[in-house]
């Protein structure tokens, strides 16, 4: 009996995934939970297991191709087993295959446009129909109906705009102009998505401060050496910042949260994600409960978050725990700078690179280190004054670190 | 055109069907004088108490013997004073006259029309003011006509007369006195056929019966606000112009169903149904039905205000629609 292999739903915000390798070839025997190929979605890399122990017959798909979930991507069967892989194309799109089993494979690949996402966007059967036949992304459309709800009216209303926008940019095709021409990976598709609707949905305002980090760089340097000795890891700022922000989020609840519909949902964790730059793309794994957890405890989940993440092997729900986020370029040496939300969190706070400034302290000019520090908040959930509070307090908790512990 | 009342253009069809045809004749509780809506009134003096004849107050007889008679292959026309008498003679209407056609194998069939007037009245309290469409929806083998003008009701009586099969012809009490254009030269009005009284692009309001007017009345409030409405009478709800109300729907994407019978097991419920059943991409919002409460019809009438939609209730809710 024949087995499909299909593409699995990583996660509500998923409707496609890239084929990066195929890790077996038709004919090659495979057990069942072995690893057959590696997708990567808008979030993760991952690797999908054989659901049986078989021959693998029909590879469907070509390496870089997108699939959308739910699609088959290869057969697994027995050894000499008739198989007819025509069932599996679904009539879709032609194109030529990579690989043929026993079976002739017709040719087919599955459609790369991403499926209008049918589950957390509230639309009505109709905008639904309409966006499904259209290929549009329901979630790049912001809802005028009750909680949000997409009506035909907005979907109407994006794609006039869409339409005066494509009439109104400058042609694309001039010869000379372009260089490449890069197709967006589903992460950078999801950045795009997300960020813009981010900046457009929730008010940002951002608060700025510096902090004297004197005291928080002599706390790592006493504990340090302890703790890698104990773990074998670098204890670095961003863990005694994961910690500190983590400890003062305790008394802003308000910053813990999101907006759902007009409420606010306080998150019963905080869970302070940590912003990470790959080649392409960037993620923002969560340290979870990190208010509970010892610095020792968080460098050592920092790090191996932080190398997961290089490798793709962070796990849904290790990106999407993240209550609150942490933002730092101080290593690329940018002094202060701003962050978009990171949705549906209502703060964001950008921490700059620590370096000897000349500051005025009791009338006299001394060399101190100092950070800059932005903090980025969801005005429609809290105002001016609660952010400047608790970048208050964080500044003081930063400048007197031992009050942590 | 000239215009007659309701009750005068049914007079008309029952006058006209039995000059043409002389099996037809009409009896029933007090029709030699014409109570209690006047439908019947005169007819006595052209067609004679042979065709034009009172009977006992007891409805069982009445539906028994013109199931008899039609089986004979006389074409009668009983009147049934109230729909809410009706339940006496469902054993005739639904299990005799709607059956034996297909039980015999269609070696005899029952021509008969019951009429019987609906709905409201006015202070006619709880057992006087019912409607009961969609009891006889759910009996295959009957058609059931629900006329909400002049016009409509003289046309579509004419058909059921005409019909081979047991027709439940259920009128409405309010409508009796309103006038509308009716043609002077004959005219059929088939069964299965709905009317558009009113073409819109912002939704479709199916209404039956005397909510036709009611549905008409909230349009023009609405049309001030800008929604535009289609306004649909199905006319018949056996058979029902399912096309008409699909298309409809398809066009405006949004319905909603008038009615004056409660709400629940109602002919709404049935048409929300089949529009989810059968075009539900189209949809933009969801579907409303406004019906009667579900209660006995009260006989005070402040009371009695609140039980019915009315044109204010349709306009509420349509607001709320187009803001879903």
């Amino acid at each position: 009996m024949a087995t499909e292999v299909t593409i699995p739903n990583l996660g509500y915000t998923m409707t496609v995934a890239k084929i990066l390798r195929w890790l077996k070839s038709v004919g090659d025997t495979v057990e069942a939970g072995e690893t057959l190929l590696e997708i990567e979605t808008d979030k993760v890399t991952y690797g999908i297991e054989s659901p049986a122990t078989g021959i693998v017959k029909a590879l469907v798909v070509n390496e870089g191709e997108e699939v959308p979930v739910g699609g088959v991507v290869a057969i697994v069967g027995a050894a000499d087993e008739e198989i007819d892989v025509g069932l599996y194309r679904n009539g879709e799109k032609e194109k030529p295959a990579v690989e043929v089993g026993r079976a002739r494979l017709p040719q087919g690949a599955p459609p790369t446009a991403p499926r209008p996402m049918r589950n957390g966007v509230p639309a009505s059967p109709l905008v639904r129909k309409v966006a499904r036949d259209k290929g549009i992304d329901l979630s790049l459309i912001r809802g005028s109906g009750r909680s949000g709800r997409i009506r035909m009216a907005d979907l109407e209303k994006y794609l006039r705009e869409f339409k005066q926008a494509r009439a109104g940019a400058p042609p694309t095709n001039e010869p000379g102009e372009i260089a490449e021409i890069i197709p967006m990976t589903p992460i950078r598709r999801t950045i795009a998505q997300r960020l813009s609707q981010s900046s457009h949905d929730a008010p940002h305002f951002n608060l700025f401060t510096e902090v004297d980090m004197a005291e928080a760089i002599k706390l790592r340097e006493i504990v340090r050496e302890k703790i890698e000795w104990k773990t074998g890891v670098k204890l670095s700022l961003n863990d005694i910042y994961i910690k500190t922000v983590a400890a003062v989020l305790g008394d802003y609840p308000r910053l813990n949260a999101r907006l759902e519909g007009d409420q606010i949902e306080v998150f019963r964790n905080i869970n302070i994600g940590l912003a990470v730059a790959l080649d392409d793309g960037l993620i923002v794994p969560a340290i979870e409960k990190a208010d509970r957890k010892s610095l020792w405890q968080i460098a050592t989940e920092r790090k191996d978050l932080v190398e997961r993440a290089r490798n793709g092997r962070l796990s849904l729900h290790e990106l999407e725990r993240g209550t609150f986020t942490i933002s730092n370029l101080g290593m690329y040496d940018i002094v202060a700078f701003t962050s978009i939300l990171n949705p549906p969190q209502t703060g964001i706070l950008s921490i700059g690179k620590t370096m000897d400034r000349p500051i005025v302290r009791d009338g006299s000019v001394v060399i101190r280190p100092m950070v800059a520090m932005t903090l980025a908040v969801d005005h429609r959930v809290v105002d001016g004054a609660v952010g400047a509070r608790f970048l208050r307090d964080l500044k003081s908790a930063l400048e007197n670190p031992y009050l942590l512990f | 055109m000239r215009e007659i009342k309701y009750a005068e253009a049914l007079r008309e069809a029952l006058a006209e069907e039995m000059r043409r045809d002389e099996r037809v004749f009409v009896f029933g509780e007090d029709v030699e004088l014409g109570y209690a809506f006047t439908v019947c009134k005169g007819l006595i003096d052209e067609f004679g108490p042979e065709r034009v004849f009172d009977t006992p107050i007891c409805e069982q007889t009445i539906v028994g013997v013109a199931v008899g008679s039609s089986m004979m292959g006389m074409r009668p026309v009983p009147e049934i004073q109230f729909c809410d008498l009706l339940p006496l003679c469902m054993d005739q209407i639904c299990n005799q006259a709607a059956k034996l056609r297909y039980m015999s194998g269609g070696q005899v069939s029952f021509p008969l029309v019951v009429r019987s007037p609906a709905g409201r009245w006015g202070g006619f309290a709880a057992q006087h003011s019912q409607t009961l469409d969609a009891w006889f929806m759910n009996v295959p083998g009957l058609k059931v006509a629900v006329p909400a003008t002049p016009y409509d009701a003289k046309g579509l009586l004419k058909a059921a007369i005409r019909d081979e099969d047991p027709v439940l012809f259920i009128e409405r009490k309010l409508l009796y006195q309103i006038p509308g254009p009716v043609p002077e030269e004959e005219y059929i009005v088939s069964f299965g056929e709905a009317r558009t009284h009113r073409e819109g692009s912002d939704l479709t309001i199916v209404a039956i019966g005397r909510m036709v007017g009611i549905a008409l009345e909230a349009s023009e409030v609405l049309e001030r606000e800008g929604v535009t409405a289609t306004v649909l009478d199905p006319r018949t709800l056996i058979p029902l112009d399912k096309k008409a109300i699909l298309e409809s729907v398809t066009k405006t994407h949004r319905a909603v169903i008038v009615e004056e019978g409660p709400k629940t097991g109602g002919v709404g419920g049935e048409i929300a149904a089949l529009i989810a059943e059968e075009v539900l991409d189209s949809l933009d919002a969801p579907i409303r039905r406004i019906a009667a409460l579900d209660a006995p019809i009260p006989f005070n009438s402040a009371l009695e205000d609140s039980v019915f939609p009315n044109a204010h209730r349709v306009v509420e809710v349509v607001r709320d629609l187009m803001s879903f």
